[in-house]
């Protein structure tokens, strides 16, 4: 068991659920609404109560289940007035029912039932790497826009005890948080994921790259062996427009100068790395001259001549047909009219050998309600809307024939099937909409218009810090939160209904012809994990960690079988480093509990006038 | 066999192979006036204009957002698009390629010039259920005259409604948009 020591830096006392504003530094963050304060305030005042009861410090409480299970109880007596965690008669803090596996279960780390949780957007930098000197701008735009490498966290300083405190998360060098070890640290050990995509951020050539090739291939080989299990692949970064004059030099056929090397560099990366690449990752409103070099998939220059090569690479060398593009928020020096998913819906339908993961599922920041009718939205705009229009006008949408897969929803206007090529990547926009009515809305029109068997899980992470929250966020999301709404979407189940058959509910054993509930078939589960791992060539089944699947298959079978789903390494490692696992204090000692970004505008303003502030 | 009977004959012959003939390639055309009406427009209240006008088939889209930084610091949140809806009855005749034509445009690099074609009639309810049959769009910079063709995945009979114009991109700062006569729209195999 691992306890706090006085020699170690201060841990924060602060709230498990953070629901105030901040800004990654792209916004001026708002001031707080009275509903925020409330949360805060109503979860601050459960916290003290039950740690006294708990007999526990605040620091060591705030980093247990049983805190993160009154911050959603504090979220859901404001937001939705009917909260959960506590019996049918009483809404009060002092009430909370510990001993209830079914609702702690939603706050542990451990895997629940049929739960494989895949993030395919993590991040992580080489802190030590060329880039620091050949791209210096990253620097200062990692130091500027992400928490846990800002400055905000407060100033190095020498303690008079002697002992140091650096940036952020901890460092002296701020960019170290967001290395390689935290990387591991906050997506492994701080949270339930059981596998991840390490993906790529914009930059080429590669010595200008923050997570170059070799060094992202390095992370995955250490977390694969240390597990024994592949629990890491990759994305390669993509610039097919690199060496662009600019985005209407293809329309007058002038092929980006970089072009044909970028496909050459795909193919070596394809014949070295096989077995690790599963996808392409491409952010087309990215290019050489800041907002003015983006592409688009249905260029026939640059876009489709890209799509080709990608399905040219994955018969030659056996790398997945798996195109993970940015779509969406609108990074400063992009080229934000790219960023637009307009173009998903023409070469989706153009290309249907080829998968489109659409990244951030087209979010930009702003509300989540309804998908408000076709006349209504523009999908040149970038949003989750005029990423579900692009699908629509282009015959491309899960109620379209065309576009779908065998199963329901095959005929034109009957819901539930899924579109043929296309995947909703949820990373920051289900941080932004993941208390209720916007969850619902956007997971309601996502099951819609996509699939429920289209949504991949992805978190961001680490420029968030640990994705914890936002997948507890994501196992209590329910029915009762918002009926009206989920009733709208025709889910009565809401992401309990299977996801094959949203009507039926996955927790009612009698709707199954051997009389037990199926979680596994749940489209949360197959939000968590089971679509992406269609796409990234993943047996979801094999990487399950959660005790009853454990406990099962050892019952059933004794022997056969059980070293595919015995705990490897990483999971020992997980299950070493926390505290009292499976009951209320079961505690993630080192749980930063911070969110570090600009919680005002003077915050903003200050930081930004503090450093240089650049891509 | 006399004369007349062969004459009537031929002429029944020529009928038979040309009517199906005829039924297909002669696309029904419409013009600016009354089949014309002004369908979705939007975008932003704040630096964006758009205008229709169904009897000269003229329209514009405009943004005009010269302040503010990429993302959310003051930029433009939604462009500026707007379409004018045909609607056409093909009855039992299969419809595989629907083509507007223009004259003149001026379109600039990042909007869009935009032809769908729905299955379904928005003449009385624009909101009434219809389905995307599919759409086209090419990129600006368009200039002068030319048309916009859209060859149908699958040929479709029935009422069927073209719904063409511009939409332009959202960005900030920027200056973007275009003008456009619609002269036609025609529905055809």
């Amino acid at each position: 068991m691992i306890r706090w020591k006085r020699s170690w830096p201060d841990l924060p006392e602060d709230l498990p659920l953070d629901v105030l504003p901040a800004s990654n530094g792209e916004f001026v963050p708002p001031a707080p609404t009275p509903e925020q304060k409330a949360v805060m305030e109503l979860q601050n005042e459960g916290i003290e109560y039950w740690r006294r009861k708990f007999n526990m410090s605040r620091r060591d409480f705030v980093r247990t289940a049983a805190a993160m299970a009154i911050g959603f109880w504090a979220l859901e007596t404001v937001t939705v007035k009917g909260a959960r965690a506590h019996n049918t008669d009483t809404t009060a803090a002092s009430d909370l029912e510990w001993d209830d596996e079914d609702f702690m279960s939603d706050f542990w780390l451990g895997n629940k039932p049929g739960e494989f949780i895949f993030d395919v957007q993590s991040h992580h930098v080489e802190s030590d790497g060329m880039w620091r000197v050949t791209n210096p701008g990253f620097e200062a735009f990692f130091a500027a826009i992400w928490s846990q490498a800002g400055p905000l966290g407060g100033r190095p300083e020498v303690r008079e005890d002697g002992s140091i405190r650096g940036f952020g998360a901890g460092e002296i060098d701020p960019i170290e948080n967001l290395s390689r070890f935290h990387y591991m640290k906050e997506l492994f050990l701080d949270s339930a994921t059981t596998m991840t995509v390490l993906s790529a951020v914009p930059a080429a050539p590669d010595i200008t790259q923050p997570l170059p090739m070799d060094r992202a291939v390095l992370t995955a080989e250490t977390v694969n062996n240390l597990a024994g299990s592949p629990r890491t692949v990759l994305h390669a970064f993509v610039m097919p427009n690199r060496g662009s004059a600019g985005s209407t030099a293809s329309l007058l056929g002038q092929e980006p100068v970089f072009m044909q090397r970028e496909f050459e560099i795909m193919e070596q990366r394809a014949a070295q790395w096989k077995g690790l690449i599963r996808g392409w990752k491409t952010y087309p409103a990215w290019g050489d001259i800041p907002y003015a070099s983006g592409w688009f998939f249905d260029d026939e220059l640059v876009g489709q001549r890209f799509i080709d090569h990608v399905r040219d690479v994955a018969v030659r060398y056996g790398v997945p047909p798996n195109i993970a593009t940015h779509k969406g928020f609108a990074l400063p020096a992009f080229d934000q009219r790219a960023a637009s998913p307009r173009d998903i819906g023409p070469a989706a339908s153009r290309n249907p050998d080829v998968n489109f993961i659409v990244y951030h599922s087209g979010y930009d920041g702003g509300g989540m309600g309804a998908y408000p009718g076709d006349a209504h939205v523009s999908s040149a705009d970038r949003s989750v809307d005029s990423f579900v229009k692009s699908l629509r006008e282009n015959s491309w949408s899960a109620t379209s024939a065309r576009a779908t897969v065998e199963g329901f929803g095959t005929v034109p206007g009957v819901r539930w099937a899924n579109v043929r090529n296309v995947y909703a990547e949820i990373g920051s926009t289900w941080r932004s909409n993941m208390s209720a009515p916007r969850n619902a809305h956007l997971l309601g029109k996502l099951i819609n218009h996509v699939g429920p068997k289209r949504i991949a899980w992805g978190t961001d992470s680490l420029w968030f810090g640990s994705p914890q929250s936002e997948i507890a966020a994501l196992r209590v999301t329910r029915h009762e939160q918002a009926p009206e709404v989920w009733d709208s979407y025709g889910l009565p189940h809401a992401i309990d209904g299977d996801a094959d058959n949203p009507l039926i509910d996955t927790r009612d054993g009698s709707n199954y012809p051997d009389g037990k509930p199926h979680p596994e078939r749940s489209i949360r589960n197959w939000i968590f994990g089971r679509a992406a791992a269609e796409v990234y060539r993943v047996d979801a089944d094999k990487h399950l960690y959660d005790r009853q699947h454990l406990k099962t298959a050892l019952d059933t079978s004794p022997t056969a079988g059980v070293a595919e789903i015995k705990p490897d390494e990483v999971q020992k490692l997980r299950d070493a480093y926390i505290v009292n696992q499976y009951t209320p204090k079961e505690q993630v000692p080192f749980a930063s509990n911070q969110i570090i970004g600009p919680r005002t505008p003077r915050e903003l303003f200050k930081m930004r006038s503090e450093g240089p502030w650049a891509p | 066999m006399g004369t007349v009977i062969k004459r009537i004959a031929l002429i029944g012959i020529i009928a038979t192979l040309a009517a199906p003939g005829l039924a297909s390639a002669e696309p029904a055309w419409y013009h600016p006036g009354a089949p014309y009406r002004v369908g979705p427009a939007g975008g932003d209240s704040e630096a964006t204009m758009v205008e229709a006008d169904p009897a000269t088939g003229e329209l514009r889209a405009v943004q005009y957002q010269v302040a503010g930084v990429s993302g959310s610091l003051g930029c433009v949140g939604e462009g500026p698009y707007v379409m004018f809806d045909v609607t056409h009855d093909a009855g039992e005749t299969a419809i595989d390629q629907v083509t507007v034509t223009y004259d003149p445009a001026i379109v600039s690099p990042y909007t869009f010039m935009k032809l769908s074609v729905l299955h379904g009639d928005t003449s009385v309810d624009p909101e009434a259920p219809y389905e995307f049959v599919d759409t086209i769009d090419v990129r600006g910079p368009i200039l002068g005259a030319g048309e916009l063709t859209l060859e149908l995945p699958e040929a479709v009979s029935g009422v069927l409604t073209a719904r063409f114009g511009l939409e332009v991109t959202s960005n900030c700062p920027g200056l973007d948009g275009g003008q456009v006569t619609f002269t036609g729209v025609g529905f055809g195999s």
